[in-house]
């Protein structure tokens, strides 16, 4: 990493030109860049169930439909009914309308005045001229039940107009379009209608981008003079602050042009990623710039500055990055479309922010970077925040087991609330109360009929099964269950239609609404309808019949429990040679809920997983694998409680947040056991190792994580309440993690002891240490590692390692250099032996309490190993297997040593 | 000269053109066409958008009474579940007309309230209107073009209706394509209320049934609104043959004799 800083601060220039050049190209895509208002993201890719509710569409009618609220208590008066008439007329005569729907021009069917009529309510074109005319109106429309609180309200002061408008998928801005031109021709009711708006599909979907855009404008902007500000603070260098927003701005560049080239579009969710990226890809940039102001101080110039930030910039910038592209890379896993190109696109901008931080960092230093160091002042505070780093660490250290008894304990209060998480793909729900779009679909619900609606096809599987009386009682069994659910507002079938015609042609006789039992008189009553009076509710062949349901449900849960409810209810009730399936937008939004779930686990199990793998064999051991995942999944399961306490929904936005938040979050993790690590080399001591790494990474773990804390706060003015929840939840794991960094981690790190594999690599040992008698049987690597879990001791030439008389009960072995043991008596010393890297030395004093019978020298610089029961002890917890090797080694150099010097002894007696 | 040639050559054909008027035109259909009585037994053919296919058949009994008023029974004779299932229509001046519909199946006859004649005919897609005689002083008939079509020179006259009339109906104007040899209607464009096509009939293989009466065998009505298509194919066609007055009531309805084929 070094030299390639080290390349890239040489090569300054050419660095400047690519990185100018490849956003050229990228920005080049960026005008092909498409915003996605549809909700085929939310569903599950590749679903056949999709499939099936697009034959449904083609066989019942499209369900793009713009739906025109009209309110006005004098509704029905001669002037307003003849300004709706020609409203109609209007949007009929509009060159995307498929057709009309509204009160006006449904078949009126209805026994009066002695006979029956079969005819539009009111002609459009001639509309009603008196009083009694309208009144007539009214009140047929009133007695129409096919009409109630579908098209009309029970008092008729509300009536909604439905236009089903053309496909036309290819054209750009059409939703726009359509909503802008249907607004223009509502201008006819300005001061007249007192209420009215519009809304359905393309009102929608306009908005949606609407939406978009303005999340776009509020969110950038805010997360850059926030990221700045931030930065001004904790690096006072107008320069080295902008870094961070040059090397963030290029990768939203090259993210845009990458989205274009690839046709990912803009949408609700991929919305955030630009001021995402922002936030943590500012991170290494922050710690790069640190570091290099931290060389200005020490080196003075430029050069050597940007060579001391490679120097430093080193394991922990990797790893940090790997992490967090691996969080968002587990989201990737995910089927619903929306969350799969989420995965996709934040992988592609943070792979490139790194790329473009690792090469443009430098390079722009070289340029740009402040010569002046930071002001001495800060030595002042360091001293003040080492103090209280102390006394905080004497209070953990003492306070340990209450203190993970504690935590243990709220964890898991927290972790129960999440069998209280309710799942929610509901696309209302996505918009805030107060947004207009979810006032106004409140206002239909609550007037008229529900703005959502779902089918339920039936299929007899044979043609012109509806045409006989035991389908159709079937269907309208169906349907006054459907009817029975007081959250459905209205259920429309071919069987209303026929029930309908029934009742009239028996003279209005209410007993009549029903479907009769006479196969013969069905088909004659279904001769006074044109296919396309029913074409929304049956097939051509009668084969197939369907029924529309509008309700005012805005949470899948409750929408998939009922129809779950009621599928079970027809498995039981109904014919079961009918085949009865849920489908609709809704429906298969709704469906991919579930998918959420089990997205999020899955992405979940991914990160922790590959957290778990990656530092498990980076620092050679499981148990460090585990000691970075329990500081940081703490949070999570505190944010799954408040999720689930707190009733905050598992949508597309929270359900990204455990493998985003952990991936991110276990980053400052990875800063304080690698800085523990670096520190334990030079220490040796591990409570002094914990000390100077909290009193070193205090300030950057604690910096980035309230920069991450703001970054994330910042979504909650987003115009999506998934974008809310998700930036407030992962604004709320930044911050828990840091406590737990600052709680948790030392209390486990105080009991580990850590070795990276780079340690392991670069160990260079002598030879004959390998051959070691205490050592036999051992792999190398094992050796290695042992080594580095023990304590290191350096002993300079002519310095004594073991003082004769001297009570210590630890042993030597020595790894490189020589010494000499030499005993001492009548003031003579007489050197008795010489030790050579791969020897022991008194061990006998690890078995006895008892005096060192020689002294052991130095006789050049020497490294040593010290052993003691209690490193010892430590050892063998951590590598049980390699210590139980040694101890028996142990045992048989001990029981040699005891042969030989029973041997000696008895000579000497001899 | 050469654009003075064509200008004169325009003149000349406009002359032609007005020798006879569209209205005259029409005139000479109505006489030629009418007929006292007039029994048909076809073969219809409901076309949905997607290609499925319904077939039924009726029997038409048309008497011109009197007061120059048709009277008109169309019986449904198959498929079975239909069969007798009827619809009496009394012409009326002045108002509307007067309307019974007999089901089988309820074995009792229904007065139609309000006939509206912008109905589609037992989801054909003939409206009442396209079916009932047209009565000329409703319309404005004008030649517009001349064109051949199914073989036939045609005068193509743009009908449109009355101011007064416009109420009554549901097209804006029809354009009729009129065969100059057998004063037969080949074509008919139909335009909706806001001057959309919304509609065109087309016929083929006229017979000659007697005198100067011809009648197409095969009659397509491609409703593009809709995206349904009617197709009419005529079993028989008698005309002025006797049909009693008692066709044309109740007690013969509901004696079931109406599902007789001739």
């Amino acid at each position: 990493m070094q030299k390639l800083i080290s390349f890239f601060n040489q090569k300054a220039l050419y660095v400047f030109i690519f990185v100018l050049l490849t956003t050229v190209f990228f920005a080049k895509y960026i005008p092909q860049l498409i915003i996605d208002p549809s909700s085929d993201g939310l569903m599950i890719k590749d679903d056949p169930q999709k499939e099936f509710y697009e034959q449904t569409l083609e066989k019942f009618g499209s369900d793009n439909v713009v739906v025109i609220y009209l309110k006005d208590k004098e509704m029905f008066s001669v002037e307003k009914v003849q300004l709706l008439a020609k409203l109609i007329n209007r949007l009929e005569d509009y060159k995307y309308t498929q057709s009309v729907h509204a009160v006006f021009n449904q078949k009126n069917i209805i026994w009066r005045d002695g006979g029956l009529i079969t005819e539009p309510f009111i002609d459009t074109y001639y509309p009603p001229q008196t009083e009694d005319e309208v009144i007539q109106f009214k009140n047929d429309a009133l007695y129409n039940p096919i009409l109630q609180n579908n098209l009309l309200n029970d008092d008729a002061t509300v009536m909604s107009i439905n236009v089903n408008i053309e496909p036309n998928e290819g054209m750009e801005g059409y939703d726009s379009i359509i909503k802008d031109d249907i607004n223009q021709i509502l201008t006819m009711l300005d001061g007249e209608i007192k209420e009215y708006f519009q809304i359905g599909s393309p009102y929608f979907k306009s908005q949606l981008i609407d939406y978009i855009i303005s999340d776009q404008l509020t969110l950038i902007p805010i997360s850059v003079a926030l990221l700045f500000i931030v930065l001004l603070i904790s690096l006072r260098s107008f320069a080295n602050a902008l870094l961070p927003l040059v090397t963030s701005s290029i990768s939203v560049i090259w993210t845009f042009g990458f989205m274009a080239i690839f046709d990912i579009p803009i949408n609700l969710i991929t919305v955030i990623i630009p001021s995402l990226l922002i936030v943590i890809g500012a991170t290494e940039d922050t710690h790069m710039a640190s570091e290099y102001m931290e060389g200005i101080r020490k080196k003075k110039i430029r050069k050597l500055a940007i060579e001391y930030m490679g120097s430093k910039i080193g394991l922990a910038i990797l790893l940090t990055a790997a992490t967090t592209v691996a969080g968002f890379a587990s989201i990737i896993a995910n089927d619903i479309v929306i969350l799969r190109q989420f995965g996709i696109v934040t992988v592609f901008a943070l792979v490139s922010n790194f790329l473009i931080t690792m090469s443009f960092v430098p390079a722009y230093l070289h340029f740009f970077g402040t010569k002046h160091p930071p002001k001495e002042q800060d030595h002042a505070r360091f001293a003040h925040v080492s103090n209280i780093i102390d006394k905080y660490f004497a209070y953990i250290s003492a306070k340990k087991v209450p203190i993970i008894a504690v935590v243990s304990a709220v964890t898991l209060l927290m972790a129960a609330g999440i069998f209280q998480i309710k799942i929610n793909n509901d696309t209302i729900s996505y918009f805030k109360e107060s947004s207009d779009i979810r006032q106004k679909s409140d206002i239909v619900d609550r007037e008229l009929s529900g703005v959502q609606s779902f089918y339920l096809t039936v299929d007899a599987n044979e043609k012109n099964a509806f045409k006989k009386p035991h389908f159709l009682q079937e269907l309208e069994r169906i349907s006054n269950k459907l009817k029975s659910v007081e959250k459905f507002d209205k259920v429309i079938g071919v069987n209303d239609h026929i029930s309908l015609m029934n009742r009239e042609m028996h003279e209005g006789d209410k007993s009549f609404y029903k479907i009769p039992d006479n196969e013969f008189l069905i088909q004659q009553y279904l001769l006074m309808f044109h296919e396309n009076d029913l074409s929304s509710y049956v097939t051509s062949d009668y084969s197939e019949a369907n029924i529309v349901v509008k309700h005012n449900i805005t949470s899948s849960y409750e929408l998939n429990a009922l129809t779950d409810e009621l599928q079970t209810y027809f498995k039981k009730h109904i014919d079961p040679s009918l085949e009865l399936t849920f489908t609709g937008e809704k429906i298969l939004v709704n469906q991919a809920a579930d998918t959420i779930a089990k997205g999020q686990a899955f992405s979940l199990i991914i990160i922790l997983v590959i957290i778990f793998i990656l530092m498990s064999a980076l620092f050679v051991n499981i148990k460090a694998g585990l000691l970075s995942i329990v500081p940081n999944l703490i949070p999570i399961f505190f944010v799954f409680g408040v999720m689930g306490y707190f009733g905050i929904d598992l949508n597309i936005g929270t359900a990204m947040v455990a493998a985003i938040a952990i991936g991110i979050a276990v980053d400052d993790t990875i800063h304080l056991m690698v800085r523990y690590n670096k520190e334990m080399k030079l220490l040796n001591d591990q409570d002094l190792a914990i000390k100077e790494t909290l009193k070193h990474e205090f300030r950057p773990v604690f910096s980035t994580s309230i920069a991450l804390f703001l970054g994330f706060s910042v979504l909650v003015v987003s115009n999506f309440i998934p974008v809310i929840y998700f930036g407030m939840l992962s604004a709320l794991v930044m911050l828990l993690a840091l406590i737990c960094d600052f709680l948790i981690t030392p209390i486990l790190l105080s009991s580990t002891r850590l070795i990276t594999l780079w340690d392991m690599i670069a160990f260079d040992l002598k030879e004959n240490v390998f051959k070691s008698k205490i050592f036999k049987g051992m792999k190398r690597w094992h050796i290695k590692k042992l080594i580095l879990s023990s304590n290191i001791k350096t002993v300079k030439a002519h310095e004594h390692i073991i003082k004769q008389g001297q009570r210590q009960r630890s042993f030597f072995l020595i790894l490189d250099g020589q010494a000499y043991a030499s005993i001492n008596y009548d003031d003579q010393s007489k050197k008795l032996k010489t030790f050579y890297p791969g020897d022991i030395f008194g061990e006998i004093a690890l078995s006895a309490d008892i005096e060192r019978t020689a002294d052991v020298i130095a006789q050049n610089d020497c490294t040593l190993l010290e052993f003691d029961w209690q490193s010892l002890e430590k050892i063998g917890k951590i590598m049980p297997n390699i210590t139980s090797r040694f101890f028996l080694n142990l045992s048989g150099i001990m029981g040699v040593r005891l042969a030989e010097t029973t041997d000696s002894l008895i000579h000497k007696d001899s | 000269m050469q654009k003075l040639f064509i200008a004169m050559l325009f003149l000349v054909s406009a002359i032609h053109l007005s020798a006879k008027t569209g209205l005259e035109i029409m005139q000479m259909q109505d006489e030629r066409q009418s007929t006292q009585t007039e029994y048909i037994h076809e073969q219809m053919l409901l076309i949905s958008g997607n290609g499925d296919k319904e077939a039924r058949q009726v029997i038409k009994n048309i008497k011109q009474m009197q007061e120059g008023q048709n009277r008109a029974l169309v019986t449904f004779i198959e498929p079975a579940s239909i069969k007798g299932t009827a619809l009496l229509t009394w012409e009326q001046v002045e108002r509307d007309d007067d309307q019974w519909l007999y089901m089988t199946a309820l074995g009792k006859m229904q007065r139609i309230a309000k006939g509206s004649k912008k109905n589609y005919f037992m989801g054909t897609d003939f409206t009442y209107e396209d079916m009932s005689s047209e009565n000329l002083d409703n319309f404005d008939y004008t030649i517009i073009d001349e064109e051949q079509v199914e073989g036939h020179d045609c005068w193509v006259i743009e009908a449109k209706p009355i101011e007064s009339y416009k109420k009554d109906t549901s097209y804006s104007k029809r354009v009729l394509w009129v065969a100059k040899d057998i004063y037969s209607t080949v074509k008919i464009d139909f335009y909706g209320r806001n001057g959309d096509l919304i509609k065109t009939q087309q016929s083929k293989e006229f017979e000659n049934i007697e005198g100067t009466v011809y009648r197409a065998k095969m009659t397509l009505m491609n409703n593009f609104k809709e995206d349904h298509k009617t197709l009419i194919k005529t079993v028989k066609t008698q005309i002025n043959k006797p049909i009693k007055d008692e066709v044309f009531t109740e007690r013969y309805i509901l004696n079931g004799l109406h599902t007789q084929v001739r």
